[in-house]
């Protein structure tokens, strides 16, 4: 029960989930203008910072392990399974607050308003090794299952999934490979429509909860009064709602097409007809001009001829000319229930396991074929051709390690598109942030051609044409070097100078 | 005073005062603690709804009493058989072991508790004045006036400060030599005017442009920035306040007039309130005076739909809250008794009240009464009032 609240407290998943994560990387950028926040546009301002959750939670954790061994009659294997469930939630807190500030005050157990004093952060390694500890105490005490009426607390799958992923982004490749193959060897967890049938876009809608994909959920459930789950009154589009996010697109372009070339080396590739034969997960992403969805069809040219979805139109109209599809379940009327929804929100799901395997033993040894195996897996999961390195006439063909590794994060990017905040994690773990988050960010290409025959009467003459002409040119986000890591809170500072300023940014 | 044969004088009284008292504010029940208390929550687990449960009061073990020291010297005197008189007194009432919340580290965990913080201070004066006079048989009236001075600041916070935590609004600090209610934020100082301004002047992001708010650089270091450029810049609650009712009764009429006001105080006005096109919303006729190239002496910066750079916590939002206002003015008219025999009636009297008549204020768009603690404007204004009224005794 108390440590039940520590679920509640941390895990992302309640009102819009993660989702709006994505637009602090390059894959995304905000339709509700306001919601845009600082980091999105470059600015890392330590008096948007703030630590205090995080830290309420741990005091939680410590509470109950000082605590735990006072209870009377505790069930020993009870007992060490709730306490690895605090360990996992703790080891995932100081996960994250080292990912985003580095090194930060450790605290061990609960403290008292006299031990404030004199307290300095402590290195980030030394941290992650706690954390790494947390984690393993976590695999040896936790059930591969709960019952039926526990669904939802972590487990032995969801402590090595977790533990994977922090290896990962340290770059402890071997840990990482570990402790995902623990996962894939555990037979729990198998990827959603492994075989194919069509049914991916389905993985994102209510009907798919609790499927064997799924390693680590926040349950929602529909009329639920606190923290309830909004994702589709908030992401559908315009005409019936706010604006959602919307796909950049570098984010479009980063699709293959259905040969497994990317486009600029597809012979299948129509600039003019860019959703033709691409990597089916594009059409589950992004909602493009042309589409109908909640019985709208939608038009994105910047005319008055297109109504609430065209770019440009109102405050929270599209800004890219696309619109973000994943989440639209179809079956949730946007307007009402799509404000109290029931769906779950994956913290982890299998398909991140598989490609951490993929990423890690590919960096162990080069164009190791159990990397291939992995990464190939999410992919035909989908009907996209494997990757391989046996036929150079092929366009999936991957000869060095290098060549390898470039495709599997770009398989990162498209099948965790704008499901949170993973891109912008990887392009700091990948040293790419600088590059991409400078580059300028774009919408789609458009001209408008004057022709009066044809034009609709609202539009003064004017017709446009998709896919050609100039791109959209978005205000686009900056990042220097060291953006790294977020820095310090500035209320944290205020009150403790000895904690210091991460640098690069001001300090007193 | 009769043997003295000073009969200007009707009443004259000193009056020193002394005392010591423990805190009495215990209205929040969980001031004292001494377990920590657990509240629950809800969390979904096997589909279903989960009880759970958190600390959600930390029990402070080394609060004690706060001891209000207070002192009080006053003289009141009346004059010429009481027609004129006023009563001045003066105090210092010091609260040491204050019980406040003092700012807390994120790490600690738990919301900030209170804890014995230090020494508040209240020093000032109240002074009264009242003036009544008879005229003749028809006419009389009488005055009175009071005005209250109070200079309240926090004198020991153990080498502490930091933002209110008690305080769910932002931005208000608790400093030494300050008092509470301390408004904490940006010096703003004009506009980039010029392309040469944008060059030159310390910056806060770098992405600002011409007609966006300017702030001074505190500390000289040619940025502008949370740790080094932020001060007190205004205080909530006002430093003198002051009422003035005059009464007149002529024959059968009487009229009774009320100012009140209040002097030495701001109020931040932002959100809704203030800024353009907030949250998506619409724009009003006075943003029309805003920051153009050729409109430098705007009243708002440069419009934006969506960029909230401007929108830092300054001295740009905050207005002084001063204001005189006409509280209330009534009239009325009691019938005479004569007329009232012939129908049994023991007394009536017919009135008219106006409230809130007009108010002068420097304050454009929000109540100055209410603005300090709503800075959206989100309290109902105290509205004008006129209303008619009938008494009847039986």
């Amino acid at each position: 029960m108390f440590i039940a609240d520590v679920y509640r407290q941390i895990l992302p998943g309640k009102w819009t989930g993660d989702i709006d994560g994505d637009i602090d990387s390059d894959n995304a950028v905000h339709g509700i203008k306001w919601a845009a926040g600082n980091v999105s546009k470059g600015i890392y301002d330590a008096g948007d910072m703030t630590w205090t959750d995080e830290y309420k939670a741990l005091r939680a954790c410590n509470v109950l392990l000082e605590k735990i061994d006072l209870i009377e009659n505790y069930d020993q294997a009870e007992k060490e399974a709730t306490i690895g469930e605090t360990r996992f939630m703790r080891g995932y807190i100081y996960f994250g607050l080292i990912q985003t500030f580095g090194d930060v005050p450790y605290v061990e157990g609960t403290l008292d308003l006299h031990d404030m004093g004199n307290v300095t952060r402590t290195p980030a390694e030394e941290i992650y090794a706690k954390v790494m500890e947390d984690f393993d105490y976590a695999i040896a005490h936790l059930p591969a299952q709960w019952g039926s009426s526990d669904y939802g607390r972590a487990t032995k799958g969801a402590a090595n999934a977790m533990k994977a992923r922090a290896a990962l982004y340290f770059k402890h490749y071997d840990t990482a490979a570990d402790a995902a193959k623990a996962v894939m060897d555990s037979g729990e967890y198998e990827l959603f429509d492994a075989e194919n049938s069509g049914q991916y876009a389905k993985l994102f809608w209510e009907e798919q909860e609790a499927c064997k994909e799924a390693i680590l959920v926040r349950q929602n459930i529909a009329g639920k009064k606190d923290d309830e789950c909004y994702i589709i009154g908030w992401e559908a589009f315009p005409t019936l709602g706010w604006g959602g996010i919307n796909p950049t697109q570098s984010l479009v372009d980063a699709f293959e097409c259905i040969d497994g070339a990317p486009i600029s080396e597809s012979s299948l590739y129509d600039e003019t007809n860019p959703f033709k034969d691409r990597d089916p997960r594009l059409e589950v992403c992004v909602l493009h001009d042309g589409e109908t969805m909640y019985g709208v069809t939608v038009k994105t040219a910047p005319l008055k001829s297109s109504g609430n979805t065209g770019v440009a139109q109102h405050n929270d109209a599209t800004a890219t000319g696309y619109y973000q599809q994943k989440w639209l379940d179809p079956s949730i009327d946007p307007q009402s229930d799509g404000w109290n929804m029931g769906k779950d929100w994956h913290v982890i799901r299998y398909a991140e396991v598989l490609l951490t395997y993929a990423e890690a033993k590919n960096e162990i040894a080069g164009l190791d074929a159990s990397a291939f195996d992995a990464v190939n897996q999410v992919r035909r999961r989908v009907g996209m051709p494997d990757l391989q390195n046996s036929d150079p006439t092929k366009p999936t063909y991957c000869g060095t390690q290098d060549a390898l590794r470039q495709r599997i994060r770009n398989e990162w990017r498209v099948e965790f598109a704008l499901e949170g905040s993973k891109r912008k994690w990887d392009i700091r773990r990948w040293g790419i942030a600088k590059e991409v988050l400078n580059a300028p960010f774009l919408g789609m290409k458009y001209k408008m051609v004057v022709d009066a025959a044809n034009a609709d009467p609202k539009d003064e003459g004017k017709v446009c044409i998709l896919y050609q002409g100039e791109n959209i040119k978005l205000t686009g986000s900056k990042y220097e070097d060291h953006n790294y890591l977020f820095p310090v809170p500035q209320t944290e500072l205020d009150l403790n100078p000895a904690l210091g300023q991460n640098p690069g940014y001001p300090t007193k | 005073m009769k043997n003295a044969d000073i009969n200007w004088l009707s009443n004259l009284k000193l009056r020193l005062g002394w005392g010591q008292t423990g805190n009495e504010e215990l209205k929040d029940e969980e001031v004292y603690l001494t377990i920590p208390s657990y509240a629950y929550q809800e969390y979904v687990l096997g589909n279903n709804l989960y009880a759970t449960t958190y600390e959600s009061r930390y029990a402070n073990k080394d609060l004690k009493w706060a001891t209000v020291t207070s002192w009080e010297g006053a003289i009141e005197a009346s004059f010429l058989n009481n027609k004129l008189g006023f009563e001045l007194a003066a105090y210092k009432k010091t609260t040491s072991d204050m019980l406040l919340y003092l700012p807390v580290q994120g790490i600690f965990g738990m919301d900030a508790p209170r804890q014995n913080a230090g020494k508040v201070e209240n020093k000032g004066f109240d002074l009264s004045i009242f003036h009544n006079n008879v005229i003749n048989k028809d006419f009389k009236y009488d005055i009175m006036f009071n005005v209250a001075y109070v200079h309240n600041e926090l004198t020991d916070l153990k080498g502490t400060e930091g933002k209110d935590p008690g305080d769910g609004r932002g931005n208000f600090w608790y400093l030494e030599g300050n008092p509470i209610g301390s408004y904490y934020g940006y010096v703003a100082d004009g506009y980039f005017n010029t392309d040469d301004d944008l060059k030159n002047k310390p910056k806060r992001t770098g992405t600002e442009q011409l007609g966006d708010i300017k702030y001074k650089d505190l500390n000289g270091d040619g940025k502008i920035d949370l740790a080094n450029d932020r001060t007190v810049i205004g205080k909530e609650f006002p430093s003198w306040t002051a009422g003035l009712g005059v009464n007149l009764y002529y024959k059968d009429f009487d009229l009774s007039v009320f100012f009140q006001g209040a002097f030495d105080v701001d109020a931040y006005v932002n959100n809704e309130a203030a800024y353009a096109f907030f949250n998506g919303g619409k724009v009003l006729e006075r943003h029309l005076d805003r920051w153009t190239p050729t409109n430098h002496n705007a009243s708002y910066p440069r419009i934006t739909i969506s960029d909230q750079i401007n929108y830092q916590f300054s001295s740009y939002w905050l207005q002084d809250a001063s204001y005189v206002r006409l509280k209330n003015l009534t009239l009325g008219y009691n019938v005479p008794k004569a007329l009232l025999s012939k129908i049994n009636l023991t007394r009536v009297k017919v009135f008219i009240t106006g409230e809130n008549l007009f108010t002068i204020t420097g304050m454009d768009t929000l109540d100055p009464e209410s603005a300090p603690s709503s800075s959206r404007g989100g309290l109902y204004s105290n509205v004008r009032k006129i209303s008619l009224g009938l008494k009847v005794g039986f």
